[in-house]
């Protein structure tokens, strides 16, 4: 089988795995609950294509609109339209990766395995991180892969195409004026900084001040929870247990190995000499500063490290290709078993156990019986708390009408949330989850 | 070429012995003769069996010996039982039974089991802690004892939990010590490991734990290497077997519960992973476990000079075996070196401790008793690689260990075992002619035992939902067996005043009303009736 007929099938199979990834995702999605960020991306969408406001009422990542206008449109402003697109950006993330592998000549099925393994089949709580802030987490990811274009035209140091000895050699460096008219050094440069502008654009933020003295237990959290690995009071004898040991092991290694690359690169920088791995050493890079971010107390609480982690897995699946291509001479069992072979079974195992509980319909959501009360008794205008109305309208698909206005004479009910304190005006309330309908 | 290594290590060890008992002997001095260790190991044995007296039983022991009893009475299928997550009816359940046999339904079945569980254990610790053959060497037997002689009540309290299927595992690492390391290891040998396998993951899960997977780890990672010591041949049919045999265990365990119409409760189908915030109170409760069971009471006063030393004693024995756990595994996982006992002992103690730590089978301080192993593997680790080093070991700095260890920890021996509160109640419950009645789980068998089974206390719990009024009071289902509450007629309920599982006077006076009489003796209230209360416990 000549080389050309296997790229091809290479391609079909990356076609083949993404519709499947694309409906395995989708299962997922449907179990993540939607916030109210998103929830109002979904009401701000639906405003724009109802005419009652123009594009420059988007509030949010730019790059997003386009997504939410497709699934409004689609849906209505209802939280489907939220999960078309989170699914949506998540497959266009993992396509981009695979897209970074090919540009690297890293694409084949070993890597593909490796890539999908980690990033490939996430969960509810996961997505829930990447719905977020999906702009910043594609930024983050395509950053490290035009800065290592940008270096290695600067330095004129390139990888070889992947060859059985080391895959990467040296050549004399060009001279300043022909590095100056390399448009591929202007090109990967502009991207490097368009994308590190998107990046800080789309930076989210809390809007009140958080300090928390447990910084480094929350971001060990945060940490576990974008890798799936969040076995905190899950039964032990279950089929996920499996995934928490492999998800566990991957995210030591990912520290141990981004720590060890980075400060890699910081000693041989010193004698003016470049890593000959850059790729793998800029995401070593990236992925230290994004964990020494969030060990800092500023960075906000365990949710808020969540999306600034949610780019991790996609940035660890990097690090250990890169790494692995280093590593192809390596042999176990007396010589017997690769390096290659031990990855692709430990990789395969992590994918098999890696599969969350597949669900066929959205299970409902404590909105969504506060809705499904309200309706019910045929309510259709109340009071609810500003924090509350965008997750109870998109529920509502945009049906019952919530003010914030706790005076507004034509207030049916009042939703508020439990906070320990006694909201009763009289003895009709009805509390589900942590609302409490009161009724007028 | 590292097995001839192997091999000629374990020839320079005997020549290492032979040559000092050469040169001993012709001082005149004869250090390592078999009558010297024999003798301090047999009065060591007594010694146990002495500290034991001072351990009271309490109703789960109290329970292993009605069991006990129960199959010397020809149910030898346990049939009618209902157990806990665990059957031990191949680890412990012997051990009782000869103990029963000797003894009767008494006290003192439970010290004879307990006591003989700890000496085969210690003995087999011994045998493990040096990989010369032969049982000599003062020096080695008293260095060993530094370590684990002398157990403090806590420890022993802790050990006799599972106690049977950590001899298990040391019978384990015997039998693979010499699958790996003879020429050519007979059938039998194979054959005995996979059962002794299927025997004890049938009794008590535990030794997938400490056993089956660290075998399965340093299986696997001899395999991977490039220059393996042990022969991957031989490690693969080790995990392979100790594979199967788990297999064949659960099957066994699987036929007993139908041939003997058992219930069990399940175990671990109910653990979970630890909540990950509580980790800090975790990491607290698990440090005061290992320093309990390494003789350092963590209880008492801690201003205590005595308790000082001990805690620091304990510390540094800690240390010393996780330094030489972590060049153990390290010397096998980067360069393939070591001795197989050496490296799966320290794969058995990484992997008990994590599980420990990470879910909530470690959750109370009496969790202790899963860890409790943990001094004996210290001192297989620490004797394994000082042999190692030293090749010989001197008698003075032994002796010192020795006497360390004697100085802080030897407890004086007692003659007659300790009376407990049940003693107590048993002869005054006999003494007024109640001897079917109902107490909550810590006051019924061990009262049954303490009274010689002439009195008949079963465990009882209240169902009390919360803020509202008692529903019903039913036999305890765990540990028991459903016929107790159906042969004879029950008249009596026992109160201590705890209310554990709400078996309180106060639950008792809403479901059956007034008792006719109330007597009181020590902390107990005894609530006596004038009718047969078997139709108002609620039998599952």
């Amino acid at each position: 089988m000549g080389k050309g007929v296997s790229k091809y099938i290479i391609y079909l199979s990356v076609i083949f795995i993404i519709m499947i990834i694309g409906i395995y995702v989708s299962t997922q999605a449907l179990q993540v609950e939607l916030d109210r960020v998103s929830a109002e991306k979904v009401l701000n969408a639906s405003e724009i294509l109802k005419g009652e406001k123009d594009f420059s009422s988007w509030r949010f990542q730019f790059l997003e609109l386009p997504f939410y206008l497709f699934f409004v449109k689609l849906f209505g402003p209802s939280t489907f339209a939220a999960i078309g697109t989170v699914v949506s950006l998540f497959l266009i993330l993992y396509a981009a990766g695979i897209l970074i592998l090919r540009l690297r000549n890293l694409l084949n099925f070993s890597n593909l395995l490796i890539w999908t393994a980690l990033c490939g089949t996430p969960d509810p709580a996961w997505l829930q991180a990447i719905q977020a802030a999906p702009i910043l987490i594609l930024s983050v990811l395509l950053i490290p892969y035009f800065l290592t274009s940008f270096v290695e035209e600067l330095s004129g140091k390139y990888p070889l195409k992947q060859s059985a000895a080391s895959p990467y050699s040296s050549i004399t460096p060009s001279p300043r004026r022909q590095i100056l008219k390399n448009c591929r050094v202007w090109k990967s440069g502009i991207l490097t900084l368009f994308f590190l502008f998107t990046a800080i654009l789309s930076f989210p933020h809390s809007e009140t001040a958080s300090y928390h003295q447990n910084a480094l237990h929350e971001m060990i959290r945060a940490l576990q929870r974008v890798f799936r690995a969040d076995f905190s009071q899950q039964p032990i004898l279950s089929y996920s247990t499996g995934r928490y040991f492999f998800m566990t092991l991957i995210l030591l290694t990912m520290i141990l190995a981004a720590v060890r690359a980075a400060g890699k690169n910081w000693s041989v920088k010193k004698k003016g000499k470049i890593q000959h791995n850059t790729f793998g050493t800029i995401y070593a890079f990236f992925i230290s500063l994004t964990i020494l971010f969030c060990c800092l107390p500023f960075s906000g609480d365990r949710s808020l490290k969540s999306i600034y982690c949610a780019w991790l897995p996609f940035g660890t699946a990097m690090l250990l290709i890169s790494g692995k291509e280093d590593m192809q001479n390596l042999r176990f069992a007396q010589g017997r078993l690769s390096y290659s072979a031990l990855a692709n079974i430990f990789f395969t195992l992590t994918l098999l156990f890696g599969i969350s509980p597949i669900v066929l319909s959205r299970p409902a959501s404590a909105a969504d019986r506060v809705v499904l009360c309200l309706n019910e008794k045929g309510f259709r205008h109340g009071f609810c708390e500003k924090e509350n109305t965008a997750v109870l309208t998109v529920a509502a698909k945009g049906q019952i009408d919530f003010s914030t206005d706790r005076n507004d004479p034509d207030n049916e009910f009042f939703v508020l949330s439990d906070d320990g304190e006694q909201c009763r005006l009289n003895d009709k309330t009805i509390t589900i989850d942590n609302y409490i309908i009161v009724q007028k | 070429m590292k097995e001839k290594n192997n091999t000629s290590q374990n020839q320079a060890f005997h020549d290492a012995d032979s040559h000092s008992t050469t040169k001993i002997q012709s001082r005149g001095i004869d250090h390592f003769t078999l009558f010297i260790p024999i003798l301090i190991i047999l009065l060591h044995s007594v010694y146990i069996f002495l500290t034991f007296l001072r351990v009271p039983l309490n109703s789960d022991h109290a329970n292993q010996v009605l069991q006990a009893a129960d199959i010397l009475n020809g149910n030898v299928f346990l049939k009618g039982w209902n157990l806990t997550g665990v059957s031990f009816y191949l680890s412990e359940i012997p051990f009782y039974v000869l103990g029963t046999a000797a003894a009767g339904v008494d006290t003192y079945a439970y010290l004879i089991a307990a006591s003989l569980m700890v000496i085969c254990l210690s003995i087999l610790g011994y045998r493990l802690s040096f990989r010369s053959i032969r049982i000599s060497g003062t020096a080695k037997v008293m260095l060993y004892l530094s370590f684990t002689g002398f157990p403090t009540l806590i420890w022993l309290g802790y050990l006799r939990g599972h106690c049977a299927i950590f001899i298990y595992f040391f019978l384990l690492l015997l039998i693979s010590e010499n699958l790996i390391n003879k020429e050519k290891p007979s059938v039998h040998l194979w054959i005995l490991f996979g059962l002794m396998t299927a025997c004890g993951c049938m009794s008590d899960m535990q030794l997938l734990i400490i056993a089956i997977l660290p075998i399965t780890f340093f299986s696997i990672f001899n395999l991977l290497q490039n220059h393996p010591q042990f022969s991957p041949q031989r490690t693969a049919w080790l995990a392979g077997i100790a594979g199967c045999g788990t297999g064949l265990g659960i099957i066994m365990d699987s036929l007993l519960m139908k041939l003997g119409n058992i219930n069990k409760n399940s175990f671990l189908n109910t653990r979970k992973f630890v909540n990950m915030d509580a980790l800090g109170e975790k990491a607290i409760l698990f440090a005061k476990g290992i320093l309990n069971v390494s003789r350092a009471d963590t209880g008492t006063a801690k201003g205590n000079i005595q308790n000082i030393i001990t805690v620091c004693a304990a510390v540094l024995i800690i240390t010393t075996a996780l330094y030489f756990l972590i060049l153990t595994l390290f010397r096998f996982l980067r360069k393939g070196e070591g001795d197989s006992v050496s490296v799966i002992v320290s794969f058995s103690i990484l992997i008990m401790c994590i599980i420990c730590f990470f879910t909530d089978i470690y959750t109370a301080e009496d969790s202790a008793r899963y860890i409790s192993y943990l001094p004996f593997a210290a001192a297989i680790l620490i004797c394994r690689n000082m042999e190692q080093t030293c090749q010989k070991f001197r008698l003075p700095p032994c002796i010192i260990g020795f006497g360390t260890a004697l100085l802080l920890f030897f407890i004086p021996p007692v003659f007659e075992r300790v009376q407990t509160p049940q003693d107590r109640l048993a002869g005054f419950l006999f003494q007024n002619g109640l001897t079917d009645g109902y107490a909550d789980f810590w006051n019924a068998s061990h009262t049954t035992v303490a009274s010689k089974g002439k009195v008949r206390v079963r465990a009882i719990r209240g169902q009390v939902p919360e803020l509202g009024k008692p529903d019903y009071l039913e036999m305890q289902n765990w540990f028991c067996k459903t016929e107790w509450y159906q042969d004879n007629s029950h008249n009596f309920i026992v109160f201590n005043g705890s209310g554990y599982l709400h078996v309180s006077e106060d639950v008792a006076v809403a479901l059956l009303g007034e008792p006719e009489q109330i007597l009181e003796t020590d902390e107990y209230r005894i609530y006596v009736f004038n009718r047969d209360l078997n139709g108002e416990i609620v039998i599952r």
